[in-house]
């Protein structure tokens, strides 16, 4: 008899879902090379309405990573570098698995390594880049070659996966393959810009309007609860006084 | 829910700090020596209630999982150390450095610190300080009183003439492997940390170090413009996450409604 209070409630936990998603999407939208999360939603069966054997359906939220490249910006920092087109740099963690990242906005260790944000070391072609004392500032050819005054110091490694949607976060910034048996190609001429972030992919448009969206539907639902709520009401009033 | 709260208060807070950062670059906007901060960004941890890759029945696996952010936090404010432009002063102290490089600075608890600040003044003593009096070291020697002619060479050759006689000296200038990690300490000195590395000394001009140019101070490398743009979408960023703040009360609200 109540099984639209459960779709209603099914319903607005899989729009707090939802909410979620839209409120690090905002919240993460400074952060560079940041791939925004989707919400969509699948039906989940739950129980039988009826004897003839219909069954009643609940919403339930899933997410996926949304790789569309964001804006590129100019920043003129010399460790600042962007990927125009598709692939990710390389980052090793420290239980020397590969982290996948979108987001270049690297530094220079005290050994002068390449590192990015959390002081993990880039990775080149040939393990991570070391860069030179006194050697001049860093650039880079349209071939990924990290080249220091006019010393090439490394190749930058570049790798994209055949369906990067499948990926999943695995902590600040990174992506790695959610299974060992997905393999990245390597990219043989990577165009990386120096001096250059690519912004997180987040439209603030778009996210106010799901906002709206999603708020409309939450109240919907939740008047769905309360109408439910009434007639279950009405029907004990009613019934439960043969008296009256 | 609560969680969505969560990460647009984060979000709202980094771009709290970002504003402090843009405040702070362009109050010294006109402090020589001066280098930006640049503030960076990163994405918190995930809660994950449903792992993409995982066992889905019959072989198959969960191909998109779901993924609940935490929001954001602020990773660093790094300093940037490219070069301000130089300017004329004709100050015979005045020594800017064109390229890499440091002076080094003892602190009144005897430590070193560094500067890239060259307005240096002579005490009375002779001795060579920074504008707040802490003695500039890298190899200046005491200038006598009654000095006539300061000289200050590209590759670091000093040259003081007066009335007791000549006398030339060379000073160094000091370097980090990442300058971005150095502490700033304010008063326009840094110092050394485990993430700077250690100080590296060498002859200016020589083996990648800055040289010395004598008459002329170092702007503070702060592009107004750029810090007008940032200020606007920090300002924006703020106001968005504050209408998810206020997305979630309403449902909350929406909730509360459900019970009569």
């Amino acid at each position: 008899m109540n099984i639209g209070l459960y779709q209603g409630a099914a319903s607005l936990s899989a729009l707090e879902r939802w909410q979620e998603v839209i409120s690090q999407n905002i919240s993460a939208a400074s952060v560079p090379g940041f791939k925004k999360t989707e919400a969509t939603f699948e039906s989940a069966l739950g129980g039988a309405i009826s004897e003839k054997g219909s069954r009643a359906v609940m919403p339930s939220a899933v997410m996926r990573i949304n790789m569309q490249p964001g804006e590129l910006r100019t920043t003129g920092n010399e460790f600042d570098f962007a990927i125009q087109g598709g692939g990710f740099f390389q980052i090793q963690r420290p239980g020397g698995q590969t982290g996948y990242t979108r987001d270049g906005e690297f530094h220079v260790n005290p050994e002068r390594t390449l590192v990015n944000k959390l002081g993990f070391p880039v990775l080149g072609d040939d393990g991570p880049i070391t860069l030179k004392p006194g050697g001049g500032r860093v650039s880079i050819t349209a071939e990924g070659d990290i080249v220091q005054g006019d010393t090439v110091v490394g190749k930058i490694a570049v790798s994209e996966f055949a369906d990067p949607s499948t990926l999943q976060r695995i902590g600040p910034g990174l992506l790695a393959p959610a299974s060992g048996n997905v393999r990245p190609t390597a990219v043989e001429r990577p165009a990386v810009l120096s001096g250059t972030l690519e912004s997180g992919n987040v439209s603030a448009l778009q996210e106010m309007v799901n906002l709206v969206e999603l708020s409309r539907a939450y109240e919907a639902s939740q008047r769905v609860m309360m109408a439910d709520d009434e007639s279950a009401d009405k029907a004990i009033q009613a019934l439960g006084n043969p008296t009256s | 829910m609560i969680q969505s709260l969560y990460s647009a208060a984060s979000g709202m807070e980094t771009q709290q700090m970002n504003l402090n950062t843009i405040a702070n670059n362009l109050a010294n906007a006109n402090t020589t020596g001066f280098k930006r901060s640049k503030i960076e960004f990163q994405d918190l941890l995930y809660q994950k209630p449903r792992v993409a890759g995982a066992e889905a029945g019959g072989g198959n696996v969960v191909p998109t999982g779901v993924e609940m952010g935490n929001g954001s936090r602020v990773a660093s404010t790094a300093k940037v150390f490219s070069q301000g432009q130089l300017k004329q002063t004709g100050d015979k102290f005045d020594v800017a450095i064109d390229g890499d490089g440091f002076f080094q600075v003892q602190r009144p608890d005897g430590t070193f610190a560094y500067t890239r600040d060259g307005a240096l003044k002579v005490s009375g003593q002779g001795r060579v300080t920074t504008s707040d009096g802490l003695p500039v070291l890298s190899g200046f020697q005491p200038i006598a009183p009654g000095t006539t002619s300061v000289s200050i060479s590209n590759n670091g050759e000093v040259s003081v003439a007066g009335p007791q006689g000549s006398q030339t000296f060379r000073v160094q200038l000091s370097r980090f492997a990442n300058p971005a990690g150095l502490r700033s300490l304010g008063g326009n000195i840094y110092e050394e940390t485990p993430a700077s590395g250690t100080v590296e000394q060498g002859n200016p001009g020589e083996d990648g170090y800055g040289t010395l140019v004598q008459g002329f101070l170092e702007s503070s490398n702060v592009n107004v413009v750029e810090e007008m743009v940032n200020m606007i979408q920090a300002q924006r960023a703020y106001e968005i996450n504050s209408k998810s703040i206020q997305a979630s009360d309403q449902m909350l609200q929406n909730i509360a409604e459900l019970k009569r």
